[in-house]
Formats: C-alpha cells, sequence, structure tokens
C-alpha cells in the first residue's frame, strides 16, 4: 500500500463511490502495485461472495403480505 | 418487445396515484434482499418471516398513509424499517443478538427441483448456504454495514449516518467483515464454487 493509499479508499473504490481524481489515483496503484493489486482482488472475491447468500422468504409470508395489501386497499382499488 | 422495468420510484409514484398493483411489484421486487437482511441479522428462519411481513405491513401503512418521504432509495428505506423491527424485537428481548441452534433453511423451502437443472440449483444452493453461514459468523456491526450496503443500496455515508459512527468507521467495519470472509473460506476449507 503506498503512503497517501488506504484500505479504506480501496473500499470505497470497490463500492464505487470515490471521486474520479481519487479513482485514478487508486486504480493506478492497483495496475503498479502488485501488493496492493492482491489486496484488492481478494477484496473482490468477498464481496462477490455476500452477493450470494440471498434467500427467499418463505412463500406463505410473501403471500400473507400480499393480501393484507389486498385486503387493506382502498375499496375503489379493489 | 422487451418491456422496460419500471424504477423503484415510478412504481411507487403509481402506487400513490391509486395503482394498487404495482405494490405487488415492488414487494416481490424486494422480498429477498429485504429477507435476507433480516434473516442476517436474526439468524432465525421464522423469526425472520414474522419480520418480514411486519416491515411490509409498515411499508403498506405507511404508504397509505401520505408519510412517505420520496426522497432517497425505496429499498434503504424499507431495509430501516426492517433494522428498526429487528433492534426493537432485540430491545423487546433485553438482550443482543445471539446465535441460535436453529435447522437450516432447506433448500427445498424455496427450491422447486423440477426441472433438468436441479443438481446445478442443488449446487448453487448449497455453495449459498455456505456463504450465509460464513456471514452468520461475523460479528454483528460488521453483519450490520454487510447488509446496508449489498442489500439496502446505502452509501458508506448513509450508513455512518444511520448507524451513528464515522464514515472510516463504517469502511472499516466493511474491510474487517471482508477480510473476516476470507479468512472464515480459508480456515474451513471452503470451495466455493459457483
Amino acid at each position: 500500500m503506498n503512503e497517501t493509499l488506504t484500505l479504506n479508499d480501496l473500499i470505497l473504490y470497490l463500492y464505487n463511490e470515490t471521486e474520479l481524481s481519487q479513482t485514478v489515483q487508486i486504480q493506478q496503484a492497483i495496475d503498479n502495485h502488485e501488493e496492493v493489486a492482491e489486496t484488492f482482488e481478494s477484496l473482490v472475491e468477498a464481496r462477490s461472495l455476500v452477493q450470494q447468500s440471498l434467500m427467499h422468504a418463505s412463500p406463505v409470508s410473501v403471500q400473507s403480505v400480499l393480501a393484507y395489501a389486498s385486503l387493506t386497499a382502498p375499496l375503489q382499488a379493489r | 418487445m422487451c418491456k422496460e422495468q419500471k424504477t423503484d420510484q415510478q412504481l411507487v409514484s403509481s402506487f400513490l396515484g391509486g395503482d394498487e398493483s404495482t405494490l405487488q411489484e415492488l414487494i416481490l421486487r424486494h422480498e429477498r434482499r429485504v429477507f435476507t437482511s433480516i434473516y442476517l441479522l436474526v439468524k432465525d428462519k421464522d423469526l425472520a418471516n414474522d419480520l418480514f411481513q411486519e416491515t411490509f405491513i409498515k411499508v403498506i401503512n405507511t404508504l397509505r398513509s401520505g408519510h412517505y418521504n420520496e426522497e432517497g432509495k425505496f429499498i434503504s428505506w424499507v431495509l430501516r424499517i426492517a433494522h428498526n423491527l429487528v433492534i426493537d424485537h432485540f430491545r423487546s428481548l433485553k438482550r443482543m443478538p445471539m446465535v441460535y441452534d436453529t435447522d437450516e433453511y432447506s433448500v427445498f423451502d424455496t427450491l422447486p427441483l423440477t426441472d433438468s437443472n436441479a443438481e446445478d440449483k442443488l449446487m448453487d444452493e448449497q455453495v449459498k448456504n455456505q456463504v450465509r453461514q460464513l456471514i452468520e459468523e461475523l460479528p454483528y456491526d460488521q453483519r450490520e454495514v454487510v447488509i446496508m450496503r449489498h442489500f439496502a443500496n446505502m452509501s458508506f455515508k448513509e450508513i455512518a449516518e444511520c448507524t451513528h459512527v464515522s464514515i472510516n468507521t463504517s469502511l472499516g467495519r466493511m474491510r474487517y467483515a471482508l477480510i473476516n470472509l476470507r479468512k472464515l473460506i480459508k480456515d474451513k476449507q471452503l470451495v466455493l464454487v459457483s
């Protein structure tokens, strides 16, 4: 990691929350420093894992919510 | 002809304008993110389903009452409601969240194994279960920021405001969460093939 780039900066970059000038600086650091590139790669991998964790509510729960919405709808909308 | 998908804001506006059908579309669009967020916080499937229903009932009532503030993202607002209900739940128990011993979520609850790709889907679901278990092992504050950033699409600034910490603390929690996830995978020698 170079002296001005922190791990928090990498996290911001990972989630596309950096300003343009910061984005360019971090991209250069990734391109030019193997250690930064490896760190970033490991963060990318971990982030992609989280996205795999999505699960569904039970169908009964979803149906209950939809039934509530229907039952409580204003009369003209039913 | 491919029908262009309406944005959340357009659906909310339609709903507020009297088109009740858009509510169903909103609920179905976001049920996975909302349920997963709640489940990862409470780690109990039945409780998560209860809180999921409470969340959307509150969403429906608030929208109908005209108190919805259209600033900001719809999903972030819904997940803030969910998050507050989770906190209320733990407050009512007068303790912080603990690891529950529960039966794991059955793949058969969500997966209709009726097609030729059933085996692939089962593998996918096993990977998802492993990842969920890893996330459940993270400390609460790290899990919280992962959920808010990934499922509520909140920025780190918004997360910092919502959780009353500095943005650097939010970033640090995410950093540790991601590092811990990597470490857990290594420690458990998991092979996550998707």
